[in-house]
């Protein structure tokens, strides 16, 4: 991957937003950089999610500004978001639990499936032809993050690790150039742990940005190039893993209390 | 290509053809007619409903589909063949003009705006008089004109030209349906109610879909109500009451909402079951309310999934 290390895909300049009098987070600075995995950790409350849902469009902000690749999508709604490459999962195990790993993976290649209505409605060999790339898009995805034994399997009926993958695998689907993930181990074991961060160095290896928050420190920790600390919806702390580690503030607020 | 599904469907739709040749009996035919049109209304509010929203308001927009029809016809005398696209087109596009605003609201509220915009289109007709004919409604709307086919004239003068014509728009209807369902446009749809802010995170336009199932369902209303009209001949506001959406939800939920089949199999068995009861017509809405009670208890998915049922039941006491 030929891709500019100091090139900022994601940059948010004085976030703010406000839930009536709650200053959820606060003239928040962050940008990530193309190609590496950034962290955002802070204590429960900290305004991480609000940050998720902001970027996304699913919230709007009270000020400021966020910008994908040097542009403006403050104001854009959140399927625009995503057309333009940037796609979340979300906290829950939140899947389409009536359909198959496979019918899941399948909307998430909703955007690249290039496919009309009258052409998706009626049969043609050209139309066929287009589902067929498309069914073959989403199997390569469900491979790639080790699925493939469960591709039949009803999304409600798979274990909460494998729930996990789906939905990154979901997300993966919609082709995005920056993936943000929302606690993507809570509730895992050791191994499922391991699998998980090992999936999201190989997406980091097809040249996506990702950037995690994270609650478990040592995959945290293990992971990232680059951690910003969030408490009370305002960075306290930025920098490479043992940077954060001994950084003062962040021990006092978040590390000194949990560990 | 022809396999056993495709062989019972190819035999059913021979057997609807053949039927008016067997059957003579013009009341009969009435009631399938009947059935058709209902099938058509009930697939259409289902199409709807795989996205969440509950639309009772499926009377108005084939009462929008039959008054606009009709008064094309009195009005400006246009052809019933023109009429009736015209129809559907209308009412689809009503459909979107009021969808974009009020699809946006979720789950009980969507089903209270569509009880009130019932109300609204039935006063609109009952007012407006000097257009839509107040409470007596449109009288003398013209027939369908004859179709000349190959030296041979078909004129819509008995039951049999309309059932045929009943059964094409009733087939037409089910293949669109159907191939929604197996589309991506229908695993969209599916995924909607299920996850909604996930679908629209990996970037579905999920009023887009909405507002598309909305048009599609109301189109098919609306050609439903041009058939109706020009049926009957006539049309009144009493025609299209939120009772007759209510009647389409419950063949829905009663046939099975997963398949098309599902709602069809509502439609023949329920309207069938209203005629052979006929002696009975007073007691008719209770013994339709326990049926829908005794399937929400124990058919969560049905009748067409009765032989599933069974089938389960079956393995169960052979272990």
């Amino acid at each position: 991957m030929k891709t500019d290390k100091n090139k900022k895909i994601l940059e948010l300049a004085g976030l703010t937003k406000v839930f009536g009098g709650l200053v959820a987070v606060q003239g928040l600075d962050l940008e990530v950089k193309t190609g590496e995995i950034m962290g955002l950790i802070g204590p429960n409350g900290a305004g991480k999610t609000t940050v998720f849902n902001l970027t996304s469009g699913v919230l709007m902000p009270t000020e400021g500004k966020v910008l994908f690749n040097g542009e403006d999508i403050t104001h854009l709604k959140p399927d625009r978001i995503a057309q333009k490459g940037l796609v979340r999962t979300f906290q829950a195990n939140t899947l389409f639990p009536e359909f198959t790993v496979m019918e899941n993976v399948l909307l998430g290649c909703h955007l690249q499936a290039d496919i009309g209505f009258f052409e998706d409605l009626f049969p043609l060999a050209s139309s066929r032809k287009k589902r067929d790339r498309v069914d073959e898009k989403a199997m390569d995805i469900i491979n790639f993050a080790g699925m493939h034994d469960y591709r039949r399997e009803t999304a409600k009926n798979l274990a909460h690790g494998y729930q996990r993958l789906l939905g990154v695998a979901i997300a993966l689907a919609a082709k995005p150039r920056l993936l943000m993930l929302d606690e993507p181990v809570s509730g895992m074991n050791a191994e499922e742990k391991t699998t998980m961060m090992e999936l999201i160095f190989r997406v980091r290896e097809q040249g996506i940005s990702v950037l995690v928050v994270e609650h478990d420190m040592r995959v945290v920790m293990g992971l990232c190039d680059r951690i910003a600390v969030l408490n009370f919806g305002r960075k306290i702390a930025q920098g490479t893993p043992s940077e954060i580690q001994n950084n003062k503030d962040v021990i006092e607020a978040y590390l000194g209390v949990d560990e | 290509m022809l396999n056993i599904k495709n062989g019972i469907i190819l035999v059913f739709v021979i057997a609807g053809f053949l039927l008016p040749i067997s059957i003579k009996d013009r009341f009969l035919l009435h009631i399938l007619i009947n059935i058709f049109i209902w099938s058509i209304l009930t697939l259409g509010i289902r199409l709807v409903l795989l996205a969440g929203p509950l639309n009772l308001a499926q009377a108005s927009f084939m009462g929008m589909g039959a008054y606009t029809s009709g008064l094309l016809a009195m009005r400006l005398g246009w052809s019933f063949w023109l009429c009736m696209p015209a129809a559907g087109l209308v009412t689809a596009l009503l459909a979107v003009g009021i969808g974009y605003p009020t699809l946006r609201i979720k789950g009980s509220y969507f089903v209270m705006v569509t009880f009130g915009l019932t109300e609204v289109f039935r006063h609109l007709w009952m007012m407006w008089s000097s257009l839509f004919g107040g409470p007596q409604g449109l009288l003398g709307i013209p027939r369908p004109a004859p179709i000349h086919l190959a030296g041979l004239t078909i004129a819509f003068n008995s039951k049999v030209p309309f059932f045929y014509l009943a059964l094409i728009l009733f087939l037409i209807t089910v293949f669109v349906m159907h191939r929604i369902d197996l589309s991506r446009m229908g695993l969209t749809l599916r995924a909607i109610p299920q996850a909604d802010l996930l679908a629209e995170c990996v970037g579905v336009n999920i009023m887009g879909y909405k507002v598309a199932a909305f048009a599609i369902g109301s189109f098919f209303a609306g050609i439903a109500g041009s058939f109706w009209a020009h049926y009957f001949t006539y049309c009144s506001p009493w025609d299209f009451t939120f009772v007759a959406s209510f009647y389409m939800l419950m063949y829905a939920v009663m046939g099975g909402m997963g398949t098309v089949l599902g709602p069809i199999i509502g439609c023949f068995i329920m309207l069938g079951l209203d005629e052979l009861l006929r002696p009975f017509k007073e007691y008719m809405p209770i013994i339709l309310g326990v049926i829908l009670i005794g399937i929400l208890l124990y058919l969560p998915g049905g009748i067409i999934s009765v032989p599933e049922r069974v089938r389960m039941l079956w393995n169960r006491r052979q272990s």
